[in-house]
């Protein structure tokens, strides 16, 4: 599935739909560079799931913020993270598969221990504001979960 | 003999005080990702509940693992600080060690089983006769398909991996197979208190700058400890 969202307010609200489909459990890996949206939607996503938009921000530093809403939300950014093993060193696995929903930013640099199943959301900026926003469901859980947007 | 020991290798905060008369105090919190913020004051809580002083220990203990990754951090840092500030000894159990005891199955091979997630779990077999319990080979984290090829005589099971995996090992395995009952699936410092006591009857103490939680990483599938 591809859309393409006219500026950052359709991207939030494109993140807003998604929201709206998930559960606990569910993945979601962002791919894109510096400026394609991806902390825009996950904006989007956290309103969506009843978080405060204001306390969205990429936790580049600190690799991991946990955000309060109708489900509890994970987003993590492995922009600075080298080796896909390093991110063992926060315990990936007890965040992945456990009562929240997960974001995770950067995810092609974890790419070997990314899970055998989640929605991969590739991002690319056409001009200064529209983004082409690309989703696979890689796992039969994620392809569902695309027909329903 | 009084030791304070603490396993946090899972979501349940298992926190235990003996005293001199023998007696061991135990307490279990579910503490999931709150355990940062729920340690000291939990630890303080039993100290104040059975009027232990930190001065008054001689020893503390503590499970090391495999488990959740943070938890165990926080538990052996926790543990490490509170016996530098007291001048303590400490004593680092692995938490497979702690779980086997739960139960005392005499015929029977004993293998605690802790969910490791993506289908893999941390394991360990031993064997207890005529009181004597002996741990039979390393570590394990290992695929759960993998799991089942070890196993070639009467087993009994306990730990949360049972949780996910009880109806399978009951296919694969059928007669061989035991399950503990469910409340002996967790790690519980009640134990590490006694498998500390033999430690300081052997005086085998820890150094308290070594100590280190024993992860065990998915490429280099065994360890030796």
């Amino acid at each position: 599935m591809q859309i393409i969202t006219k500026n950052s307010q359709g991207t939030i609200d494109f993140g807003k739909k998604i929201a709206k489909v998930l559960k606990k459990g569910d993945i979601i890996a962002f791919i894109g560079n510096l400026g394609a949206g991806k902390t825009t939607l996950i904006k989007g996503i956290a309103q969506g799931l009843g978080v405060r938009q204001n306390l969205v921000s990429s936790p580049s530093f600190v690799l991991l913020k946990t955000y309060n809403g109708k489900l509890p939300v994970y987003h993590f950014d492995f922009y600075r993270i080298k080796k896909a093993k390093d991110s063992y060193a926060i315990g990936l696995d007890e965040f992945l598969f456990s009562d929240g929903v997960s974001l995770i930013e950067w995810a092609d640099r974890i790419k070997k221990i990314l899970p055998q199943k989640y929605l991969r959301v590739g991002l690319k900026s056409i001009n200064e504001n529209q983004r082409k926003i690309i989703l696979t469901g890689i796992g039969k859980r994620y392809k569902d979960l695309i027909k329903k947007l | 003999m009084k030791i304070l020991a603490i396993d946090t290798s899972s979501n349940n905060l298992s926190i235990a005080i003996s005293d001199d008369k023998g007696r061991v105090f135990e307490k279990n919190i579910y503490s999931e990702k709150k355990l940062s913020s729920l340690i000291i004051p939990s630890i303080n809580l039993m100290l104040k509940k059975t009027k232990t002083s930190l001065r008054s220990l001689d020893a503390l203990a503590v499970g090391l693992g495999p488990g959740s990754f943070t938890g165990l951090r926080i538990g052996v840092a926790t543990i490490k600080a509170l016996a530098l500030g007291a001048a303590k000894p400490v004593i680092g159990i692995p938490s497979l060690d702690i779980l086997a005891r739960n139960v005392k199955a005499d015929n029977l091979q004993i293998c605690p089983l802790l969910d490791a997630k993506r289908d893999r779990v941390y394991t360990c077999f031993y064997q207890n006769r005529n009181k004597h319990f002996k741990k039979l080979n390393d570590y394990l984290l290992i695929e759960i398909k993998d799991f089942f090829k070890k196993i070639k005589t009467r087993t009994v099971f306990l730990g949360d991996g049972l949780n996910i995996y009880k109806d399978l090992i009951k296919d694969k395995l059928g007669r061989k197979a035991y399950f503990a009952e469910d409340k002996l699936w967790r790690v519980r410092a009640g134990n590490l208190v006694i498998l500390a006591k033999e430690r300081i009857k052997n005086k085998k103490f820890d150094n308290p700058d070594k100590i280190v939680p024993l992860y065990l990483y998915p490429k280099e599938c065994q360890i030796k400890k």
